[in-house]
């Protein structure tokens, strides 16, 4: 799954920490979703987007592999 | 009676649960309790005491102890990624440590064959110190490849 949240961080002119810090995950998590590495959870995805004020399918959107 | 018992155990993991149990500051304890159990171990095995099969016994059991504290405690950034990182290790560990436990008297019986070391005899280290420490040793190694690469 592809997202965009460093696109959204950087827009919002938000730093890992203060993301991870508004959703309560670890900074590691944050850069581990933003690496491609770890597939957030559901409740985790909607949280993201709706601290950025979008859709989800505008943060995270399935690729081929998926 | 039972059954309101296990719905609301299962409502209970489904919040999360129980574990991990402790709080992070147990891991350092339990680390401090199984090295210091090591350099005892060391120790008896080094000087000459008396009764040193008994403590010999007694510190192997405190390093599982340890490892056993450490396993149970939080971690310092607690969340969803770590938890699914915990139950993916526990998985790897117990599947790596069963068939360790499983195919190492045959490996060795097989290596006494080629050997021609006859005859053949069923070796199998059925300790609880063998298996324990392979599930707790294979699990904090798998949690923390899992933490540094995913």
């Amino acid at each position: 799954m592809k997202n965009t949240v460093h696109v959204q961080r950087a827009i919002h002119k938000m730093t890992q920490a203060d993301l991870s810090v508004a959703i309560g995950v670890s900074r590691q998590t944050i850069n581990s979703i933003e690496k491609n590495r770890y597939v957030p959870s559901t409740v985790l995805a909607l949280k993201i987007a709706q601290l950025f004020k979008v859709a989800v399918e505008d943060v995270f959107e399935l690729d081929e592999n998926d | 009676m039972k059954t309101s018992f296990l719905k609301s155990f299962c409502e209970y993991e489904k919040k999360g649960g129980a574990f991990p149990f402790i709080s992070y500051k147990f891991k350092w304890i339990g680390f401090i309790i199984a090295i210091t159990a090591v350099a005892a171990l060391l120790s008896v095995k080094i000087l000459e005491i008396l009764q040193a099969e008994f403590y010999k016994q007694l510190f192997m059991h405190v390093i599982l102890i340890g490892l056993f504290i450490v396993v149970i405690a939080k971690d310092k950034n607690e969340d969803e990624r770590i938890n699914k990182l915990r139950y993916r290790a526990f998985a790897f560990a117990f599947v790596l440590g069963t068939a360790m436990i499983l195919l190492m008297p045959l490996a060795a019986m097989c290596l006494d064959a080629l050997a021609g070391r006859l005859p053949l005899e069923w070796e199998q280290d059925q300790s609880i110190f063998f298996i324990m420490s392979s599930f707790l040793f294979y699990y904090l190694m798998y949690f923390q490849i899992f933490k540094r690469q995913l």
